[in-house]
């Protein structure tokens, strides 16, 4: 049985329809990276995921549940899929330990003594325990996501959503925040990841997912799909990020709103 | 014929102008040309009847104004809303008169002047249920709510001083109100008032009404009089035309008829009394 | 236009500053000559418009106070009456006190309570948004001492066990709390509405209930925000304490109605001013503090 199933899923803000249709799986253990130009809908997918967003129709299916049924348990079914999002994840009124065992504490009932040393364990993982007690206003933007995904990670969910996590980030660090994603990946964690880091998805995704205006065009096998892709829409969405993908690396900012330009 | 028409003119004409003339000794000169201006406090029961300045009518200070107003040779009156505690502490301005149940106390005479006392208005305890009202200290024992800036709030706070400072409204109903729901045991009123109130809700049958007033008002000042500003030229008129009026007992023709049906029957002569 | 205000308010230094225009606008403010001049105007004409204002301010103070005889002055500070009758003002500001600070309490555990309900989420909760936007919308349109009057006079009417007895003191609690809870419920919804919609959906997807990520997340964050306005709103409930005098109580307000008779003064209202004052600037002066600092924290972590 896959782990997350997502059926033929809907979503309209007002008039927009963002997501018109779209159906994926993704099994145990696998890495998902879901490639896309903006407004495709790839983030508004992750969302509806753990249940941020509500969907107009269609079916989202955790280890065979229905996320929407009468009888789901919302709160229960978010610690079961973790969510990491391009900015302002961390609370900046908490130091980076009460942060992380914030919902510990308060969801899983965990004492203070052994939320801390969860904690620990995962800023040692992360390679930030100096920063144990700093407040996110001294921290990097990487140092942060990195954080973040570690609070995530507090929860021990079975599967990770990341929203673009790298694309808010100076060029420089992008590397330490992809470096931990892949250490996760390689553990053996269910990801599905929102991202334009295309060299970073071929090395760490099992699948890619094209996502045009709110349908999955194509999906297939990480060389396969940015080699050579079958669909003409994706060949061109490619071409445009790839071409301008070292323009990227100098410069900030969505590689599709950068050749557009 | 017509000499002895003339010389009638000419007799009337010099008997009015001594008249005139005589009047005249007193001067009174008005703030406003040929209006008696008026500062008062109105609604009053029985003393200044009326809710707007327009259509005041009845009342024993409305009825001596217009009475002053006719010895002074003045045709029109003109009642004016104030606010008590500016009136007696000389902060109003542009009035001839102010008449509002105030009493002469030593401090209001050194910031205004009065005329001698025009009436002693009866004062009444209403209070509810069994509470013991038959001297002076059983009165100090209750808990007593007063109307701010009445008289009755000067007697209680300055003379008969009671163990609790008693509650200050400035609503006559919330006070009402509150005797019926318990939160003071007795209001010290005018008669009038007391006995419209102790008709109301729950005082109709579980209330008494009992007299408290001061001794010999009239010789301690403790009596109404009217209040003229600080060195007013007008005071002497005025003055003699309230001793006129007073002794011509136009005033307790008055209060029989503004006053006494406001009673409901109640004679004040019959009711128990306590004096301070 | 300023240069003419300068001269008016300030003569000496406001033509000096006129001059400097003058001279500035010969020279053309196209080369640094003129611009120096013209800077220099600025700031004399800042100068005279500050000098001249103070003066002014003052001297017309100064006159009010002084004019007829001082009769102003005589009305309202009277040493002497302000001395004699602070100590039973004093007191009843004692009463005004205790009714904010019990008030306050209560306002703001209300206001919580209703901006939470007011966003809760979810079709079942349709029905208690609809009811406490009602009661927002009508407590904040009532005048306060309305309130007062409906709850103290109405509640105890209806001769309900438990809503009649109490005392005068806790209907005005109760009355100050269904007025002031619905504006502070207004203000701590704005509040946590600006906080950016990530930091909630964070939380909610650690697990945290609705209740508990506003709890830990948003309203600690969104209260730092809303302190000016919560602030304001506390001040005003102070005094709308006075209110307390349409049942009778005697705070200081009500006091100073009392001795303003028995003196024949208006100065004892001077000494509730007093009472007002102390605790009003300061504080005004601490909110400040709070949001200096609250700037700078902010600024730093950017």
């Amino acid at each position: 049985m896959a782990f997350l199933e997502i059926r033929d899923v809907h979503k309209s803000y007002g008039d927009n329809a963002v997501l018109k249709g779209i159906s994926v799986d993704i099994e145990p253990h696998e890495v998902v990276c879901f490639i896309g130009p903006s407004g495709c809908g790839k983030s508004t997918l992750l969302r509806t995921i753990n249940a941020l967003e509500t969907i107009d129709s269609g079916r989202i299916l955790i280890e065979g549940q229905d996320i929407w049924a009468e009888d789901s348990d919302a709160d229960e079914l978010r610690m079961k899929v973790g969510i990491v999002f391009q900015q302002f994840n961390l609370f900046p009124h908490m130091s980076v330990l009460d942060n992380i065992t914030l919902a510990p504490r308060k969801v899983l009932r965990l004492g203070r003594a052994k939320a801390n040393e969860l904690a620990d364990e995962l800023l040692h993982r992360v390679r930030l325990y100096d920063k144990r007690n700093e407040y996110p206003d001294r921290l990097s933007g990487g140092q942060q996501q990195r954080i973040a995904i570690a609070r995530a990670l507090a929860m021990q969910p079975r599967m990770l959503l990341l929203d673009e996590v790298t694309s808010a980030l100076d060029p420089e660090i992008v590397g330490e925040v992809l470096a931990l994603i892949a250490e996760l990946a390689s553990e053996g964690m269910t990801m599905a990841l929102a991202t334009h880091e295309m060299n970073f998805a071929r090395e760490v995704a099992d699948r890619i997912c094209f996502v045009h205006q709110g349908r999955i065009v194509e999906q297939g096998a990480p060389d396969q799909m940015l080699t050579a892709p079958n669909d003409p829409r994706t060949a061109q969405f490619l071409s445009r990020v790839l071409a301008v993908g070292m323009h990227a690396k100098a410069r900030k900012g969505d590689p599709e709103d950068i050749a557009a330009q | 014929m017509r000499v002895r028409f003339a010389t009638g003119a000419m007799a009337a004409a010099t008997v009015l102008f001594a008249l005139g003339a005589a009047q005249a000794q007193d001067k009174f000169t008005p703030v406003e040309a040929d209006t008696l201006t008026v500062a008062t406090v109105f609604p009053a029961p029985g003393v200044m009847e009326g809710d707007t300045p327009e259509t005041l009518k009845g009342g024993v200070e409305w009825a001596l104004s217009n009475e002053l107003a006719k010895e002074l040779g003045i045709s029109k009156v003109k009642f004016v809303n104030t606010n008590f505690g500016a009136l007696i502490s000389g902060q109003v301005t542009g009035y001839d008169i102010a008449a509002a149940n105030i009493i002469t106390l030593p401090k209001r005479v050194e910031k205004n002047d009065y005329t001698s006392c025009y009436y002693s208005p009866i004062n009444a305890a209403l209070v509810r249920g069994k509470v013991e009202l038959k001297t002076l200290d059983d009165v100090k024992k209750v808990n007593w709510g007063v109307l701010t800036g009445s008289v009755n709030e000067s007697f209680m706070t300055q003379f008969i001083k009671p163990a609790a400072e008693p509650r200050s409204y400035p609503s006559p109903v919330a006070m009402s109100a509150a005797l019926q729901d318990g939160s003071i045991q007795g209001e010290y009123i005018s008669l009038q008032r007391a006995a419209a109130d102790s008709k109301t809700g729950s005082l109709k049958d579980d209330s008494t009404i009992v007299l408290i007033n001061p001794k010999d008002a009239q010789s301690t000042g403790l009596c109404s009089a009217v209040q003229l500003p600080k060195g007013s030229a007008n005071l002497a008129a005025v003055d003699a035309a309230v001793k006129r009026i007073v002794a011509a007992g136009k005033v307790k023709g008055w209060v029989d008829q503004y006053v006494v049906p406001l009673l409901s029957g109640m004679d004040p002569k019959q009711l128990p009394s306590i004096e301070f | 236009m300023a240069a003419v205000a300068a001269i008016v308010l300030f003569f000496p230094i406001g033509v000096v500053a006129a001059s400097d225009l003058a001279a500035a606008s010969r020279l053309g403010l196209d080369t640094t000559q003129g611009r120096i001049r013209r800077k220099k105007a600025s700031r004399r004409l800042t100068q005279a418009v500050g000098i001249g204002s103070t003066i002014w301010v003052v001297g017309f103070v100064a006159l009010i106070m002084l004019a007829n005889d001082a009769a102003l002055t005589r009305a309202f500070f009277d040493v002497e009456v302000i001395g004699r009758t602070l100590p039973t003002i004093a007191y009843g500001f004692m009463l005004n006190v205790r009714l904010f600070l019990v008030a306050e309490v209560f306002i703001l555990i209300a206001g919580v309570l209703l901006a939470l309900l007011r966003s809760l989420p979810g079709r079942p909760a349709i029905l208690l948004r609809w009811l406490t936007t009602a009661y927002v919308d009508v407590f904040r349109g009532l005048p306060s001492i309305l309130v007062i009057l409906i709850v103290v006079y109405g509640l105890k009417r209806t001769q309900l066990p438990l809503l009649s007895g109490i005392s005068d003191y806790w209907y005005v609690i109760i009355a100050l709390t269904l007025h002031y809870s619905a504006y502070t419920a207004e203000v701590i919804k704005g509040g946590a509405d600006g906080i950016h919609w990530s930091q909630a959906a964070a939380a909610r997807s650690l697990g945290l209930t609705y209740f508990q990520s506003m709890r830990y997340v948003v309203l600690p964050q969104a209260m730092r925000r809303m302190l000016a306005p919560l602030l304001n709103y506390f001040i005003g409930l102070q005094k709308d304490t006075s209110l307390v005098a349409v049942i009778g109580l005697l705070d200081s307000v009500n006091r100073a109605n009392v001795q303003s008779i028995n003196e024949a003064s208006l100065s004892p209202y001077t000494g509730v001013a007093l009472c007002f004052l102390v605790v009003t600037i300061p504080l005004t002066r601490v909110a400040d503090w709070l949001e200096k600092r609250r700037r700078r924290r902010e600024l730093a972590s950017g």
